[in-house]
């Protein structure tokens, strides 16, 4: 039985109908994974790794069709049996975890309910509780009887992990199951799920677009492009030499800290900061009698930008990074305490008027939903710039070249006709830096710009805010959970935890030398570590 | 439970202001019909009769607010005097005996269209793009955009005056309601098909549009793929995931049903000439009974707010989300 592969997919194509015949998504995939492996698909979005994902269980809805090819699980065939028997199969051979926590678990029914309708799917010879699946993945069993959103988004997944293993398959597929999740968050959960691994024996299928997590927790790694497979082999190889081009751009892609040159303090600008706060707070559902709030946010936050300067607020999810950079552009009004950007109170969206200066202007984290799909590049541009403070509105569309051209979008008239959906995740992002930009702000507070968007862009991304610090003399105040890429743009670094600011210093020292617990955690569960130039030495599983 | 005393305060609130509302509203139009009728008899009626007639118009010449403070105290007691097109019968008996009918109709074609279109929506989102989904939300729509009224008339036009099949009016047979034996709720049900059948059709198209609509956003869930990938079987997804949740938008627009209902309720009550309250209420009008027709305003609007208030306690217990108050 050893020698049966947990998974056998031999010359799968799998295409989306579309109006002009069929388009193909996965082009002849072979590959295999032996019992008790833990294999790792890496690729970028759109490569087709997620609709593999898909047909393993046979979930692919129309206009996916399953062109060529086999699949076996277990040695059960999944392509040539009928529905019924699929079905059958679906949980007890393998079963998957989807990316999105929030909405893998249906919102409305109680989690003890749901791991036991997986349960109910298996034979009485597994004999599981749900009270013993939610210990194995370290959820205290007091919490059956809570519903999804009483649970954070660390734990929903766990608890979707324990449900797929609770019939014991023989493979689990995890789809990008941490992307939505704080690097924190991330390790804890694949300990656990190593630590499962080694206990019960099932084979793994991690899909991501992260080559450095693979680093730490696979045997072994498929990477892929364009529906194809382009190079598989052991972890320990790999790390060591990539034969495919694609490969090796994928892995260098990822921003780095260079430490040979220390962080500079750039020469503060005396007159004033950009932005300083004093004793910033803001608390939610206080209560007008006791004065106590059920959440403070932000806790009395002191803190100053000089202009020119790019400053990275590090911290993981639920620290308060969102909200001080919500206060900062005026969408959040403070609790109590002081902010100045540009020596002004930032004002509400409702109640700015036209012509007041605008000096902080916000990038966004979705790419895909910040922008109006209905509306063309040109249009989202001219409205920025027609509404933006002073400035000269006789030449709009000279502006709006301008704009495309200092993002890095030309030909610049190719663009304005353009609508969002054919554009780029990178694109778009550009699109967003440009219409920040229409307003000359002085300050950019961008909230995890790079986040959604695949690795081989996140550093062209962050290289062109590094740009147009240096080129237009704009602050930045980069929000991030991502310790690396904060290390590799800002000059500075604030690490905030529970609503406060618990370290600041030059980036790199920060780094190198951390002083705060919760600084060490989030450079601790960096897969990979901080620098690739120098690998930490990972003891291989 | 702090969410619904939260509601329960607001309903009583909303109850109270309809409360006030209905008392200031009347009086405060120039020439109420009581003064109208007093001044036309008062050349011809001595003293004694004209004082007589004013107490039992309930005209005073006590101040505003005195007026209104005893107005509350009846309302609370439930008295709101006597009918005038019944005289001297007590408004609340008037009323009392075209409720329970209005009840009757209002429930089941309520409930019968709210469940009839939840029905018809989840099919047709679960076989999306299939006959049924292309050819059922048109039709409704079309059923939909009749007035009441109309559709009413031409129903009570075939199917009581030329075909026969159903009584042409009133609730039961007899002169006065029948038992409640077999026989007597058998006449009671045939009474009621044709009004409540005219409701529900004209009604149907929202509920079944929104139950699809929601339930096609329910369906790209990942819950929704993962119950798949749990190899359940498919009337499991169906109704334990996909309908469970799905329904909940419909829910909260049952309340507003509610009120949509009476309005349209009170037109084919009065085709049917089936003895709820809004036959009552046109009798009250073509009779300028004002206690009448105050009380019954009344009457529907705490009703309507009765209703919304179960909803959102129903809504409670179906929506977990809800119970931490709003916040989340």
């Amino acid at each position: 039985m050893l020698d049966v592969p947990a998974l056998d997919i031999v010359d799968l194509s799998v295409g989306y109908a579309g109006e002009n015949g069929i388009i193909p998504a996965v082009d002849r995939v072979s590959f295999n994974i032996a019992a008790g492996e833990f294999m790792g698909l890496a690729g970028e979005s759109g490569c087709g790794k997620s609709t593999i994902a898909q047909s393993i269980l046979r979930l692919l809805r129309a206009p996916g069709i399953i062109t060529g090819g086999e699949i076996r699980i277990a040695g059960n065939d999944m392509l040539s049996q009928d529905d019924n028997a699929v079905r059958a199969l679906r949980w007890r051979t393998a079963s998957i975890v989807l990316q999105n926590s929030l909405t893998s678990l249906n919102p409305v029914k109680r989690i003890a309910w749901q791991l036991q309708e997986a349960l109910n799917r298996g034979t009485s010879a597994v004999g599981r509780t749900p009270a013993e699946l939610l210990q194995m993945v370290d959820i205290d069993p007091k919490r059956l009887r809570a519903y999804p959103h009483e649970l954070s988004g660390g734990q929903r997944q766990r608890v979707v992990i324990a449900m797929a293993l609770a019939l014991e398959p023989k493979l689990i597929i995890l789809d990008e199951p941490t992307t939505a999740l704080d690097v924190i968050v991330q390790q804890e959960i694949f300990v656990t799920v190593k630590a499962l691994q080694r206990q019960m024996g099932f084979a793994v299928l991690l899909i991501t677009h992260d080559l450095p997590l693979l680093f730490e927790v696979a045997d072994r790694i498929a990477v892929m492009r364009d529906g194809r497979i382009v190079e598989t082999a052991p972890v320990p190889r790999f790390r060591q030499h990539q034969e495919h081009p694609y490969s090796r751009a994928l892995l260098t892609a990822s921003p780095k800290v260079d430490f040979t040159t220390p962080s500079v303090a750039r020469p503060k600008s005396v007159a004033h900061p950009v932005l300083e706060t004093a004793h910033l707070t803001k608390a939610y559902g206080t209560n007008p009698l006791t004065g106590r709030s059920a959440l403070v946010a932000v806790n009395d936050v002191s803190f100053r930008l000089a202009s020119g300067e790019i400053v990275a607020l590090v911290g993981a999810s639920g620290s308060g990074k969102s909200t001080f950079g919500r206060i900062v552009t005026g969408l959040t009004r403070p609790s109590s305490g002081d902010v100045l950007v540009d020596g002004r109170t930032p004002v509400p969206v409702s109640r700015r008027r036209p012509h007041q200066p605008r000096a902080a202007q916000m990038v966004f984290q979705d790419v895909y939903g910040s922008l109006n799909p209905l509306h063309t590049i040109g249009h989202h541009l001219r409205r920025a710039v027609i509404s933006a403070p002073g400035g000269d509105k006789t030449d709009v569309e000279g502006r709006v070249a301008a704009l495309l051209t200092e993002v890095g979008l030309t030909p610049t008239a190719s663009y304005l006709d353009r609508r969002p959906h054919e554009l780029s995740g990178g694109q778009r992002q550009r699109v967003g830096l440009a219409r920040a930009l229409a307003a000359s702000p002085k300050l950019l507070v961008a909230d995890e710009p790079v986040s959604m968007l695949d690795v081989s862009i996140r550093r062209d991304i962050l290289n062109l805010i590094a740009r147009l610090r240096d080129e237009q003399g704009v602050a930045v105040l980069y929000i991030t959970h991502d310790v690396v890429s904060a290390g590799y743009i800002a000059d500075r670094i604030a690490v905030m935890h529970r609503g406060q600011i618990v370290e600041e210093g030059l980036a790199k020292a920060v780094l190198a030398n951390p002083q705060h617990a919760c600084t060490r955690q989030l450079i601790a569960a960096v897969p990979g570590g901080l620098g690739l130039e120098t690998p930490n030495p990972v003891p291989a599983s | 439970m702090y969410y619904i005393a939260k509601r329960l305060a607001f309903y009583v609130l909303a109850a109270f202001v309809a409360i006030t509302v209905n008392f200031f509203l009347p009086r405060l139009t120039p020439g109420d019909p009581a003064s109208t009728i007093v001044a036309t008899y008062s050349t011809s009626l001595n003293a004694e009769s004209l004082a007589a007639l004013k107490a039992a118009y309930g005209l005073t010449d006590e101040p505003l607010l005195q007026q209104y403070l005893t107005y509350l105290g009846n309302v609370l007691r439930g008295d709101f005097g006597r009918s005038l097109s019944n005289f001297p019968a007590p408004v609340m008996a008037v009323i009392g005996a075209g409720f329970g009918w209005s009840i009757l109709l209002g429930l089941t074609s309520v409930l019968l269209s709210f469940v009839l279109g939840s029905v018809l929506g989840a099919i047709a989102a679960w076989r999306r793009g299939g006959w049924f989904d292309k050819l059922t939300p048109p039709v409704l729509l079309f059923l939909g955009s009749f007035p009441y009224f109309f559709l009413a008339l031409l129903l009570f036009y075939v199917f009581c005056f030329k075909l026969g099949w159903f009584p042409m009016g009133n609730a039961y047979s007899s002169v006065n309601p029948p038992a409640l034996n077999l026989a007597g709720v058998g006449d009671i049900l045939m009474h009621l098909i044709a009004p409540a059948f005219t409701i529900v059709l004209v009604s149907l198209g929202p509920w079944t549009l929104n139950m699809r609509n929601a339930m096609i956003g329910v369906l790209s869930e990942d819950y929704l793929t993962l119950a798949e990938a749990k190899g359940l079987q498919p009337r499991r997804v169906l109704l334990s995931h996909a309908v469970r949740t799905a329904l909940l938008p419909n829910i909260t627009a049952l309340g507003a049903a509610v009120g949509a209902v009476f309005s349209g309720q009170l037109l084919t009550e009065i085709v049917f000439t089936y003895p709820g309250l809004g036959y009552s209420l046109m009798r009250a009008v073509s009779a300028v009974d004002y206690p009448l027709m105050q009380a019954l305003f009344l009457i529907i609007t705490l009703s309507v707010l009765a209703a919304n208030f179960f909803v959102d306690t129903l809504y409670v217990l179906l929506d977990p989300r809800v119970r931490t108050g709003g916040e989340a």
